[in-house]
């Protein structure tokens, strides 16, 4: 029981609980830091949604050239992600122009491929596998009958493990998830670990802004906080005496359930006590209510930026279709955005839904603009912030993505990958970045890349400052940052 | 329904293997397909060989560490408290897809103990005035009887000394009862209460490396297996008195334990999980089916509950009478309210919602949980039947037989009846048309015929003489029914004619009894068969085949040897 750990632990507690207090944590990484000339500090927010987005891509083994569907045969295929112009110069598609205000802050990236997705995943496009990669450039493997892990770490936790090492901040990451059907989470913090996104407000608001005050601390907080950790400390001792009866198996699980109970003792810690202007929230919004949900969701992560409680945060939205614009699509029950997406050849030129082929178009264009609409909210949340000589959103990368391109064929070609933000000038925003080998085909609709999402990733640890030559799994022609993006 | 994984498609869209749908191979695409058939599987022709029938000599697996359900969790607290399910849902913590604990489990587990510990039921174990300065023998007396009852055994005093440790420095700083209260809420988050972990106990005799259970492991595994929540005082009592030691005493326990309501829900349980019936990663509840109430103007959501209740009352009757698995598949007794006997089809049963009677269901349209309600509709489409999810649900539900998963494309091809198949408009025809591909048959050629049973039912379960139906051209057809039906490559082959006599097949066949064993075992271990359980298992098996009894594989699989010793590394 008395590691020196502990003994730091009650020493502490007795001596400095209450000095703690004087300095808002606020000002402390945001304030004068910044005054003596150093770096800024940068932010990572990755917005995830389930399902793919509304892309032409038809899915093809690796090494061989293929196509995009015209959008008027039995597979469909409209493409509403890619923007107008093949080139540099960014013209918005019409899923993205919600953010035409934003332009300038934005870099497109088309022609990039999962290329984990691709070599893993069954049918050359699945669910599962295609969620443990996206986000990882990593190897899965299968974890019992029905499930799928990651051997290896997401790009966000990579950032939020390596930043939290560097500015101590309460949470390494702050991880919301608009509930909903979904095929699990692409979010990991290492081998066969997930991590998951609170879906409930009332409950992601109490773990992340629950112990910030707006005005001076109330006592009984501060009171909370030493018995959190004296509590904690007794849970975590209980863990500890059953580590050296177990098997290697056993340990697993027992090292992370320890990890994540130091997890919390460091945000009680770290915490102190902030003070720091929070969003109010209608407690009495339900986890189904999805249009609802998701814009608190998006304020609970700028509120936690703002307020310099974490560097990194994601936002996981299931498969939702919201808003939901008119009845049915035949015979009845498409409510799952995905499902909705499987009719995709019905409403082809040739498909028995034909008639209905606007209507369609209209409800998938609008739930995928209300999801970049979460990731809008978040951007103008942090571009509102003032920050050095320009305003939060400079000194963040954000990535909006998702496990498929096509979801109709399941493809992980030709990813929707959406950055915005320069990462501190690091990036050259505002422009369309086209990896697509056969771009200028006079049809527009070959395609052939090699590029992966190992290198994209490559580039956005490099923008955080890592001099990291490769991200993911050794995928050799895969490695170095994605070219023009700086 | 916030954590399925997988595509469902609550459509007319049914999974037809489409252009590269790979046969059943094991390899699909470009992968391997893990097989997820989950047992060994004992010889199954002829008479059941006599020596699977000797009990199984001492052995087992290495046990594994293993958190309780959330389910398990919520009921454990509830019945140590006394609080009510609503009090206790906090630990209804959603299920982290993998064995690795995530952080958002450890946080609500966290938040779900200081919940229950605000609510002070804790105090009742509290020996002296829970408002005045206490003693730290009070408090000792607290923790040794109250983190006894919820870690399921006596504390070791190394874990006595270390909650005392955590007292005295709480109790300095916060006073008695708050520290009583960070106490309760330690013990809730600890290890000995989250996770069942065993270690056994060394008993002369036994082989190298093989170790007896605890009477307090053995409990603790007796009373989530049966009962789904922490051992009651009468078990923690047989267990401090070694009384579970004993064969017949020990036997004595399971027949107590299997009388008590408790034991039947989790049998319930059991079969509407076997069934499928609350949704799986592969396709919608009972509840969020998707109907289309233009063409089934009976369904509702009060149907609907009525068909869950069915089949409750079924099992629970079957199970009653001896828990006989023929009986489950064959059986017509039926439990039926005023609208599920205008869906059966019968003149003479309730005619009022909240009317519920026992009434036996006609001999040639219906007979056990193949043909109710219940599950009929949860496998199919929301406007037609579909043979291709009632045949693939057959072979994995009953026959313990996993197809791979369909390709992509295949939700996007859509089984039309009356859709350019000639003069025959038939469901069955534009099933079959849509599968014969080369690529598809490997999978479908043995899924379709089992599902053409079901040719009599339509998407609701109700039973339909002719097939009547809407062409794309809007002609509306009447057909024969063709639900002439094999079970291809199983131990009960042979054509047969409707789900009546697929019916009878399922009751006798032998591969499905060792499906229900293996899947009785599963349930009981929150795993599948492991090294040195196999013996175990195909001794349950095989006293299944011979009993067919549900009830008696309960208390073979609490006898084997698996089940009550635990292999150990030296």
């Amino acid at each position: 029981m008395n590691s020196p750990r502990q003994l730091g632990r009650r020493a502490f507690l007795r001596g400095v609980g209450g000095a703690l207090i004087a300095l808002p944590i606020l000002e402390a990484t945001h304030g004068s830091a910044w005054a003596q000339g150093r770096t800024p500090a940068k932010r990572f927010v990755v917005v995830f949604r389930h399902g793919g987005t509304l892309s032409n891509i038809y899915r093809y083994p690796a090494d061989t050239e293929s196509w995009r569907l015209d959008g008027t045969g039995a597979e469909q295929g409209h493409d509403y992600w890619t923007p107008l112009d093949q080139g540099e110069a960014l013209r918005l598609g019409p899923i993205h122009s919600v953010l035409e205000e934003h332009k300038d802050q934005l870099l497109v990236i088309t022609g990039v491929d999962s290329q984990n997705g691709l070599e893993q995943c069954p049918y050359l496009g699945d669910h599962r596998w295609a969620n443990k990669t996206i986000l990882t450039a990593g190897n899965a493997e299968p974890d019992g009958p029905d499930e799928v892990t990651s051997l290896s770490p997401s790009i966000d936790q990579v950032l939020a493990q390596r930043l939290s090492q560097a500015t101590s901040v309460p949470f390494s990451s702050v991880n919301l998830m608009v509930g909903g059907h979904q095929y699990g989470t692409p979010f990991f913090s290492g081998p066969r670990q997930p991590v998951e996104g609170e879906s409930s407000p009332d409950r992601a608001f109490a773990t992340y802004l629950g112990a910030v005050s707006s005005g001076t601390p109330d006592p009984a907080l501060v009171r909370q906080r030493a018995k959190g950790l004296s509590m904690l400390d007794g849970v975590i001792g209980n863990y500890r005496r059953l580590q050296p009866k177990l098997s290697t198996v056993d340990r697993r699980v027992v090292d992370a359930h320890l990890t994540h109970l130091r997890e919390l003792e460091q945000r009680i810690e770290r915490l102190a006590i902030s003070t720091c202007t929070t969003p109010t929230i209608n407690q009495s919004v339900e986890e189904g209510d999805a249009e609802r949900v998701g814009p608190i969701m998006a304020d609970i992560i700028v509120a936690a930026l703002k307020c310099g409680l974490t560097q990194v945060a994601t936002l996981n939205i299931a498969d939702i279709i919201t808003p939901w614009l008119g009845e049915p699509f035949g015979p009845v029950g498409y409510d799952i955005g995905h499902s909705l997406h499987h009719v995709a050849s019905d409403i082809g030129e040739e498909g028995s839904q034909y008639p209905k082929q606007a209507e369609w178009l209209q409800e998938m264009v609008s739930n995928r603009q209300w999801c970049l609409g979460l990731f809008k909210r978040i951007l103008e949340g942090l571009k509102a912030v003032p920050e050095g000589e320009g305003t939060m959103l400079d000194n963040t990368v954000m990535l909006y993505t998702s496990e498929f391109s096509n979801g109709s064929v399941h493809s992980v070609n030709d990813m929707p990958l959406l950055l915005a933000g320069s990462g501190a000038g690091y990036f050259r925003t505002g422009r369309h970045i086209n990896c697509n080998l056969l771009k200028d085909h006079p049809s527009g609709l070959k395609y052939r890349s090699r590029t992966s999402t190992h290198n994209l990733y490559t580039s956005i640890v490099n923008a955080f400052g890592f001099p990291d030559e490769h991200f993911g799994n050794d995928q050799v022609v895969f490695r170095g940052p994605l070219p023009g993006l700086t | 329904m916030d954590r399925t994984k997988v595509s469902i498609r609550p459509s007319g869209l049914v999974w037809v293997a489409a252009a590269i749908c790979g046969a059943c191979t094991g390899l699909v695409g470009e992968l391997p397909v893990q097989s997820t058939t989950s047992a060994p599987e004992p010889k199954v022709d002829g008479p059941i060989a006599p020596e699977l029938l000797v009990p199984p000599p001492k052995d087992a697996a290495e046990p594994q560490l293993r958190r309780l359900s959330a389910p398990q969790l919520a009921a454990s607290v509830r019945d140590v408290l006394g609080i009510d399910d609503g009090d206790a849902s906090e630990f209804l913590i959603p299920i982290d897809e993998s064995t690795i604990p995530s952080l958002l489990t450890v946080e609500r587990l966290r938040a779900a103990a200081a919940a229950v510990t605000s609510l002070r039921a804790h105090h009742r174990f509290v020996p002296c005035a829970v408002d005045g300065a206490g003693t730290e023998a009070c408090a000792q007396e607290f923790i040794e009887t109250f983190a006894g009852r919820v870690f399921r055994r006596p504390l070791t005093a190394e874990e006595l000394d270390g909650l005392m440790t955590t007292y005295r420095e709480a109790q300095t700083q916060f006073g008695f009862v708050d520290s009583l209260d960070l106490i309760t809420e330690v013990i809730f988050q600890s290890p000995q209460f989250v996770y069942v972990f065993e270690e056994g106990r060394d008993e002369p005799g036994l082989p190298a490396g093989l170790r007896r259970l605890t009477s307090y492991e053995l409990a603790t595994r007796l009373s989530y297996f049966l009962w789904d929540t922490t051992p009651d005082d009468a078990l923690l009592a047989a267990a401090a008195s070694n009384r579970l030691d004993d064969d017949q005493q020990l036997g004595a326990e399971v027949e107590r334990m299997l009388a008590d309501p408790r034991a039947k829900a989790k049998l319930i349980d059991f079969v509407t999980r076997l069934m499928e019936l609350d949704g799986t990663a592969r396709h919608v509840s009972i509840e969020e089916a998707v109907k289309d109430p233009n063409l089934y103007p009976l369904d509702n959501p009060a149907l609907r509950q009525a068909m869950r209740k069915e089949i409750g009352e079924f099992v629970g009757r079957v199970l009653d009478e001896g828990g006989s698995i023929s009986e489950l598949f064959l059986s017509r007794q039926a439990y039926v309210n005023g609208p599920l006997a205008q869906l059966y089809g019968l003149s003479d049963g309730p005619s009022r919602p909240d009317e519920w009677s026992w009434v036996t269901l006609p001999s040639e349209q219906r007979a056990g949980v193949a043909t109710r309600a219940a599950f009929l509709f949860v496998y199919a489409a929301p406007d037609i039947p579909s043979p291709i999810r009632l045949g693939a649900a057959v072979w994995r539900d009953f026959f313990c037989y996993n197809f791979p998963p369909p390709p992509p494309e295949a939700a996007d091809v859509k089984i039309v009846p009356g859709e350019g198949q000639g003069q025959d408009p038939s469901i069955r025809r534009a099933v079959e048309n849509k599968t014969s591909a080369d690529l598809c048959r490997g999978c479908h050629s043995k899924m379709n015929p089992a599902g053409f049973a079901f040719g009599h039912y339509d998407a609701i379960g109700q039973w339909q003489d002719e097939e009547r139906g809407t062409t794309p051209a809007g002609v509306a057809y009447q057909t024969a029914i063709d639900a002439s039906s094999q079970l291809i490559g199983s131990d009960v082959e042979g054509a047969f004619d409707g789900a009546i006599a697929l019916s009878a097949k399922l009751a006798e066949s032998r591969q499905v009894r060792n499906c229900f064993g293996a899947k009785l075992w599963s349930t009981a271990f929150g795993r599948a068969p492991a090294t040195g359980e196999e013996k175990s298992l195909a001794w349950i098996q095989a006293r299944l085949a011979e009993s067919g009894s549900l009830k008696e594989a309960l208390v073979d699989l609490i006898q084997s040897p698996g089940f009550r010793y635990v292999r150990k590394a030296p």
